[in-house]
């Protein structure tokens, strides 16, 4: 069989370093590498699969080393890779995408940077994090000298590291993007003013005991133009209105059972009001944000995953989850069990749906009449 | 009214006379009764009459078919029809995708081979460090408990006894990182006897939490414990075939040293069967290529994975591999489906 001419409709990458587009048909499911095996090393793994844009013509994928390396979809292959550089200690890339040409690299230790041509926008999340807690938020501190200031800063850093980047796809708001992470809450950045953030959230109220509800966002969803969702490790699924001057979520769920909260690891939005999570004993839900207006918040679970979820992709009415059990699984958002169970034999960190998703569809098997044109065109010059 | 009865009299004489007497007549009755007639029966004594008989006549055409068979193998010779093999659950099970060597067994798939070369434990079988393990209980243990402690020190080499006194797993981990430990075993606890083992490796590698049954020490198996010499023991495993299955493997086997000293004649099997691993402990003794004998040394055990976690012990926020503890009926879903 033609494999170069098959259509994928999935792209997946892996933590060993592999890029692997995988075509899911009824008839039969099949993967191909666009990295060797051979050239894999202890930093080529990939840490995460960003999007550009609805169309996604392009993916961006970071590895550890860390470089930042686009394959475009339709030639099927990778173009040179971005090396990121960086003075201090590496931290691995969280996030990753690009922005009017030049690439914009979210790291772990909170600086985001977009790579222009002839210079580097940098801003650090965690920095504006930091420098709403302590001694830093107030306003008319003293400070004896600079160090003092420098110490307490790094002090409050302690503990804060970013977990999650996602860009809105929405033409209108595709200059958004969302960062969140461990005890950083959720930051929304416009890049073509990088100078502070759009909207930065604020910690719900202290619980029934009054002591501070931690926060871990895992990821992050854009629900439409002016609603982003959220998901924790502590269990916590909310829901932000960036537009609005209300820096408290505007719902706030929890995924409880049995008087655990589940370690939410991974979302997926459906449409504005629904998102798909993924926790990391491999349950999977649908949650709906109007609850209590006739919805029940939990409204279905998804069986067959076994591990941690990494990674969830929507895509026409299909949502596929890739995770630590080294399966890609294609749900139908109907029914409770996978449409497609494809083994992809190394650990998966991200995924992507194409859009235009249709499993069911035929096959292209061969190309004739590119063949017969080709043989025309030869009558006619031999003549 | 008279006449009927006399009627009804005469019916019964003349069946009694052109049949055969009374004894002879229940026979055919009985012969003739189906299985679903049995369980009809209301009086539990003759049900259970009936049901051994029917179990006898069972038992006769098997041995009769049998016989048949042997005659046959035996006129036939080479030409005879291959011997019937019973279907077992091991026989009958449902096929995983993930099994290492697909469905021959024999098929090599580069990128699986790579990724098992290339998981947390390729710097132990790269033979680059000696494993140093930590061998602890949960706290205020009992004497069954702790001698089970004492006896994984015998076996496993280069292993330490060491007392919880109500430290948590998390401070645990990072400490003996520092002091160079390469695993730890923790075995907990329940109504006073084992009943389940952590494992975990360090300094980042998987930890699997596994259910401990069946615990007998060298004490209950009626052996001496001095005759565990402390030669490195050779490392024996069975029947792991999935990808979840090596790498439980592989964890178990870095427990161990990777160079045996074959002097001592040691040997430790983790044998596979339904996805309970049975642990046994022998000393082998080679008498000629076909005489080989066995004698159990140590203790025995039965483990049966309930996890597998990437990272270090982290229960509520760490990301699981493998987790069936919440899902058993999700994923047991037939009786023929194993995970290892």
């Amino acid at each position: 069989m033609v494999g170069e001419e098959k259509d994928f409709n999935v792209f997946v990458s892996s933590e060993n370093g592999i890029v692997k587009g995988v075509s899911v048909n009824k008839k039969c499911n099949i993967s191909k590498n666009f990295d060797k095996l051979t050239s894999l090393t202890k930093t080529s793994g990939y840490t995460c699969l960003g999007v550009i844009d609805k169309d996604q013509h392009e993916i961006l994928v970071a590895n550890r080393v860390p470089e930042v390396k686009e394959f475009s979809i339709k030639d099927k292959c990778f173009k040179t890779p971005f090396a990121v550089e960086e003075n201090e200690a590496k931290s691995s890339l969280v996030g990753v995408t690009k922005y009017n040409g030049s690439y914009v690299t979210v790291a772990q230790n909170g600086r985001v940077d977009i790579w222009k041509k002839d210079e580097r926008v940098t801003f650090n999340a965690i920095d504006v994090e930091a420098n709403s807690h302590g001694k830093l938020a107030k306003k008319d501190q003293e400070w004896k000298n600079e160090e003092e200031k420098e110490k307490h800063a790094e002090s409050l850093k302690i503990g804060r590291k970013l977990c999650r980047m996602r860009r809105s796809l929405d033409p209108e708001t595709s200059d958004l993007i969302a960062l969140g992470g461990q005890e950083v809450d959720l930051q929304v950045w416009n890049l073509a003013k990088p100078q502070e953030p759009v909207f930065r959230a604020k910690n719900v109220r202290s619980d029934s005991l009054e002591m501070r509800v931690p926060v871990w966002i895992s990821d992050i969803a854009f629900l439409d133009q002016s609603n982003v969702a959220i998901c924790s490790k502590y269990g916590h699924i909310r829901k932000y209105d960036i537009s609005g001057s209300q820096r408290r979520p505007v719902r706030d769920l929890v995924w409880e059972e049995k008087g655990e909260n589940m370690v939410c690891t991974a979302m997926c939005t459906i449409n504005e009001n629904q998102v798909i999570v993924g926790t990391s004993t491999g349950k999977l839900g649908l949650w709906d944000f109007r609850k209590n207006e006739g919805y029940r918040g939990l409204i279905r679970k998804y069986k067959g995953c076994v591990g941690a979820v990494r990674d969830i992709s929507f895509s026409n009415g299909y949502f596929g989850v890739v995770g630590l059990d080294r399966f890609l699984r294609i749900y139908t958002i109907k029914d409770d069990k996978p449409k497609f169970n494809v083994y992809l034999k190394s650990k998966l960190s991200g995924v992507t749906l194409l859009p235009g998703f249709e499993p069911d569809q035929e096959p292209e098997t061969e190309k004739d009449e590119g063949v017969i044109i080709e043989d025309e065109n030869e009558d006619d010059i031999e003549v | 009214m008279d006449s009927d009865e006399d009627k009804m009299k005469e019916v019964n004489s003349m069946e009694r006379e052109d049949s055969p007497p009374a004894k002879r007549k229940r026979k055919p009755k009985e012969e003739i009764v189906f299985e679903k007639n049995i369980s009809s029966i209301g009086n539990k004594q003759r049900r259970k009459a009936q049901w051994l008989k029917l179990k006898r006549e069972k038992k006769k055409e098997k041995r009769k078919r049998q016989d048949e068979r042997k005659k046959e193998r035996e006129e036939l010779g080479d030409e005879a029809p291959p011997k019937l093999v019973p279907k077992t659950l091991d026989n009958m099970r449902e096929y995983d995708e993930t099994t290492v060597g697909g469905k021959t067994g024999e098929e090599e798939d580069e990128e699986v081979e790579h990724d098992i070369e290339n998981d947390e434990f390729s710097e132990y079988f790269s033979r680059s460090y000696e494993p140093k393990v930590l061998v602890t209980s949960a706290d205020n243990p009992h004497s069954r408990t702790i001698s089970f402690v004492k006896e994984l020190t015998r076996i496993i080499p280069n292993a330490e006894p060491r007392w919880r006194k109500n430290s948590s797993i998390k401070k645990m981990t990072k400490e003996a990182i520092q002091k160079g430990y390469t695993d730890i075993v923790i075995i907990n606890e329940d109504n006073r006897s084992p009943n389940g083992l952590v494992l975990c490796h360090l300094p980042d590698g998987p930890t699997a939490s596994f259910r401990l049954s069946n615990v007998r020490v060298t004490k209950d198996l009626r052996k001496d414990y001095h005759r565990i010499t402390a030669h490195r023991p050779e490392v024996i495993m069975n029947q792991f075939t999935t990808r979840l299955g090596q790498g439980v493997a592989r964890m178990l086997a870095a427990l161990f040293h990777y160079e045996p000293q074959f002097t001592g004649k040691r040997v430790v099997t983790f044998h596979n069967q339904r996805d309970y691993i049975f642990f046994r402990h022998h000393k082998y003794d080679i008498k000629t290529t076909k005489k080989v004998r066995l004698n159990e040394l140590g203790p025995r055990f039965t483990l049966k994975l309930r996890s597998l976690q990437k990272g270090v012990f982290d229960s509520k926020t760490g990301d699981y591999e493998w987790i069936i503890s919440d899902k058993r009926h999700e994923m047991e879903t037939s009786r023929k489906k194993f995970f290892l």
